[in-house]
Parts: C-alpha cells; sequence; structure tokens
C-alpha cells in the first residue's frame, strides 16, 4: 500500500462524500492525488473512473484487513 | 448463444484441477460470494447468523441452504456441529483453510498494480460494495 494510514482514511472519507453529498473542487484534486498514489495508471481517468477505482481500493484493503487479521 | 462443447473444448477444460475448477464454479454468484465473505469477516457462524447478516428473509432459507451445499461441495466453506452456550443453533459454517488459501489466490490476482487490468468482475463488483459501505460510513461518521 503507498498511502500512510492518514491518507487511506481520508480517501475513504472523500469517497463517502463523494456518494452521500458532493466533491468541491479542492476535495476532487486531493481524490485524484490519493487513487493515483495508489494506482499511478488512474492518472488521466475521469473523476467517475478515479471514485469507482477508489472504492474498490477501499473494500481490497479492508478485506485484506480482515483477512489479516483472522 | 453459447458454443456446443467438443472434444477439443473438454480436453483443454480438464487442464484446469478439478477442485479449482469446482471452487471457482461455486465462488461465481453473487450471494455465494458474500456468505463466503461474511465467514471471512466473522470467522464462525450459524446458519441464523448468516442470514440477519445477510439480511435473508425467513422464506427464502432453503435458498440459503442450496448455496451453502454448494459452496461445501467447493470444500469452500464446512458445516460443523457443536454444542455452545447461548445459542440455539447446533450447526455452524467456517472457511476451509482452501477457501482461504483460494482468496489469498484471488487477492493476489487484483494486486493493487493490476487493478486496471482484468480483475475478476464479481469479485471487483463485490469490492466495490464493500468499499462504498465503508466510505460511506466513514463519511457520515466524520460528520456526526
Amino acid at each position: 500500500m503507498n498511502l500512510t494510514h492518514q491518507e487511506a482514511e481520508r480517501m475513504e472519507y472523500l469517497l463517502g462524500k463523494s456518494r452521500l453529498s458532493y466533491l468541491n473542487r479542492e476535495e476532487e484534486s486531493e481524490l485524484r492525488y490519493l487513487v493515483t498514489k495508489e494506482n499511478p495508471s488512474a492518472k488521466d481517468g475521469s473523476m467517475d473512473e478515479l471514485i469507482k477505482l477508489g472504492l474498490i481500493l477501499v473494500g481490497l484493503y479492508f478485506l485484506s484487513k480482515a483477512l489479516s487479521e483472522k | 448463444m453459447g458454443i456446443s462443447s467438443n472434444k477439443k473444448i473438454e480436453e483443454y477444460a480438464k487442464e484446469m484441477p478439478w477442485e479449482l475448477r469446482r471452487a471457482i464454479e461455486a465462488l461465481n454468484d453473487d450471494l455465494r460470494l458474500a456468505v463466503f465473505f461474511v465467514l471471512l469477516k466473522h470467522g464462525e457462524l450459524s446458519f441464523s447468523q448468516i442470514m440477519a447478516e445477510l439480511e435473508i428473509p425467513r422464506k427464502d432459507s432453503s435458498i440459503l441452504s442450496h448455496h451453502l451445499k454448494i459452496l461445501e461441495k467447493g470444500a469452500l466453506i464446512k458445516n460443523e456441529f457443536a454444542k455452545k452456550e447461548g445459542m440455539d443453533s447446533h450447526s455452524f459454517y467456517d472457511l476451509t483453510e482452501f477457501g482461504e488459501d483460494v482468496l489469498n489466490g484471488l487477492m493476489d490476482t487484483l494486486a493493487v498494480p493490476r487493478l486496471a487490468g482484468e480483475p475478476i468482475e464479481p469479485l471487483k463488483k463485490l469490492l466495490y460494495q464493500v468499499g462504498s459501505t465503508v466510505s460511506e460510513k466513514a463519511f457520515k461518521e466524520a460528520t456526526k
């Protein structure tokens, strides 16, 4: 994982906000930075693609964590 | 429209070890994937606890039984009988060691740099759903 724990938590928050509210431009840039840091191939993706990829990443981290704690 | 099987197709298909083929077939369904991840997350659970966690109505209990049997046949989960204090149910389900190995293998194919490639669709969909739930919860908690 390339993100720090704080960055991962921030990404979760921003993704949650994108689903339940809306992101302003600064937040969109921040989310783009975080998703790209974890997956550089997402650099030129649309915001919808970034959100989708970000949610998959969060799901992957959550389940990987559950697996390692088992 | 599907292609009718022939000798050549059967020949190549048989190259996949039978145990893996059965396990992959067992996971090729949203409900079974969900059961698999519920057991991964919570560990050993009774039939009723799985029903409650997945919010499956009582009238559909036979459907869940059917899917649990397929997961068992795929050797991904096991069903054991035990007496536990404070619980009515004596029948419990948990992942098998093989089930955990299969999951680890699937997770490896989904390693982050390969996400933009060809991830396994049902698993990708489930990860997306899990990610959505986790993120929405994080946002709600931060804005309480």
